[in-house]
């Protein structure tokens, strides 16, 4: 009877012994991959680049595929809708085209200024790095650093470097739920916010400013990190409370994960002092 | 024996590339599949009762895998992925069926548990990790993921009844 007790006490405290042990060398594991992350991380993505790249492509252009023929049901709907709006364009361009002239000499003072002294590093996209931030092919090794504007060729701003290795970097998006970006429409300053998922919203715009749908979003001059005159997003839906001190809109962000093979990095951007 | 352990570390990682490249443009209405997590899930389901040891063994390769493509410490998978499979492999264990070892009625709610497991787990020590991240929200999205990843597992679930439960009698 004695012999049996012991017996079990023994077994017990020898299973207690195994979990502990494996316990121990598990948290001695992740402590020296902690140790090793940096290298680790660029071995692979050195191993994997080419092939995640291929993967994200083949996946750009099926997801593509599979949404047009998801979207063919609704054609007709489509089609109707676009008749509508290309006549509502037929007049808006006709009313244009007397501004565009006396428009046309200040655009291009503020393209010139756009693009003024930009050095761009084109990266390729090579796939998603967890939530809103995507990873491209070019690192350290290439002049990349942390904080680094990202954009793409028609100027859509993406967002900024958020982590740098030797080879790749990692690109947090405007989308990113720790993202906030000065922005403006016309006058109205504000910011904007991620919200995960690709989605970002307008905010701490006063109650008292005129917001409507359709209107553009670009960066400010007040914004630390990335250029003035970006291109952000297009307002979809106002929400205004006059019992709030800002209003606040839904915003359809203008890059596209989808199509975006290639970005540009800016790597000379200084915030002018 | 070990070509069973080889095949599946390479399986893993060829899924954290696809996970990481091709599926992440195949969401449904903002959630994202899972491809490693169903697997790992999967594997640990129809592993034998006791093999403790080899959920830790899946658990720190399909974790390290995952936690290479992303931008976070190394370990915050392992761990999510653990203690999710063994407190899968707990419920199923005491769950015995008396014809089938393993049937789809135990699958499912075992699988959305472990999922909600390892999310809880693995959002909880990224808020830990790094304190500036946002506080863990249950999204619209996390719904969709949740169905669009349970969708998938079923199909997994049936194929790999029938290709390796069959072939082992």
């Amino acid at each position: 009877m004695n012999f049996s007790n012991n017996f079990s006490i023994n077994k017990k405290s020898n299973s207690l012994l195994k979990i502990l042990a494996g316990l121990v060398c598990l948290l001695v594991l992740i402590f020296v991959l902690n140790l090793l992350n940096n290298p680790i991380k660029n071995l692979f993505f050195a191993f994997s680049s080419p092939m995640q790249k291929t993967f994200w492509s083949a996946g750009e252009s099926s997801s593509g595929f599979l949404s047009s023929v998801l979207n063919s049901v609704n054609l007709a709907q489509e089609n109707d809708r676009l008749n509508a709006e290309n006549q509502k364009l037929i007049a808006q361009v006709t009313l244009l085209k007397s501004i565009n002239n006396a428009n046309q000499a200040q655009s291009d003072v503020s393209l010139a200024c756009q693009n003024k002294n930009f050095k761009l590093l084109m990266a390729g996209v090579v796939g998603l790095d967890g939530p809103d931030i995507i990873s491209i092919n070019k690192g350290l090794s290439d002049g990349v650093l942390e904080g680094m504007p990202v954009i793409n060729q028609q100027n859509v701003v993406f967002g900024t470097i958020y982590k740098v290795y030797k080879n790749y970097s990692q690109v947090m998006l405007i989308s990113n739920k720790k993202s906030i970006i000065n922005v403006k429409v016309g006058d109205i300053n504000g910011v904007v916010k991620g919200i995960g998922s690709s989605g970002i919203y307008l905010d701490l715009v006063p109650v008292e400013s005129n917001l409507v749908n359709d209107d553009i979003l670009i960066t400010s001059a007040l914004e630390k990190t990335l250029p003035p005159d970006l291109l952000v997003g297009r307002i979809t839906q106002v929400q205004k409370n006059d019992q709030k001190p800002f209003q606040q809109a839904k915003v359809q962000p203008f890059f596209d994960l989808s199509s975006a093979d290639n970005l540009f990095v800016i790597t000379n951007y200084k915030q002018p002092k | 024996m070990w070509l069973k352990y080889l095949s599946l570390v390479l399986l893993f990682y060829f899924l954290a590339v696809l996970q990481n490249s091709f599926f992440g443009q195949f969401t449904l209405f903002g959630g994202f599949l899972l491809p490693v997590f169903i697997l790992f899930f999967t594997v640990v389901f129809f592993e034998g009762n006791k093999n403790y040891n080899h959920i830790l063994f899946y658990s720190v390769v399909a974790g390290f895998f995952l936690d290479v493509f992303l931008n976070l410490y190394f370990g915050i998978s392992i761990i999510g992925l653990l203690i999710a499979g063994l407190i899968a492999k707990k419920i199923q264990n005491s769950l015995q069926g008396k014809t089938d070892k393993y049937p789809v009625s135990y699958f499912i709610p075992i699988f959305l548990v472990a999922f909600l497991v390892y999310n809880l787990i693995s959002s909880l020590l990224i808020n830990i990790t790094d304190a500036s991240r946002p506080v863990l929200v249950f999204s619209w999205n996390d719904a969709y993921g949740l169905f669009y990843n349970l969708l998938i597992s079923i199909i997994v679930f049936y194929a790999y009844k029938r290709i390796f439960l069959k072939n082992n009698g």
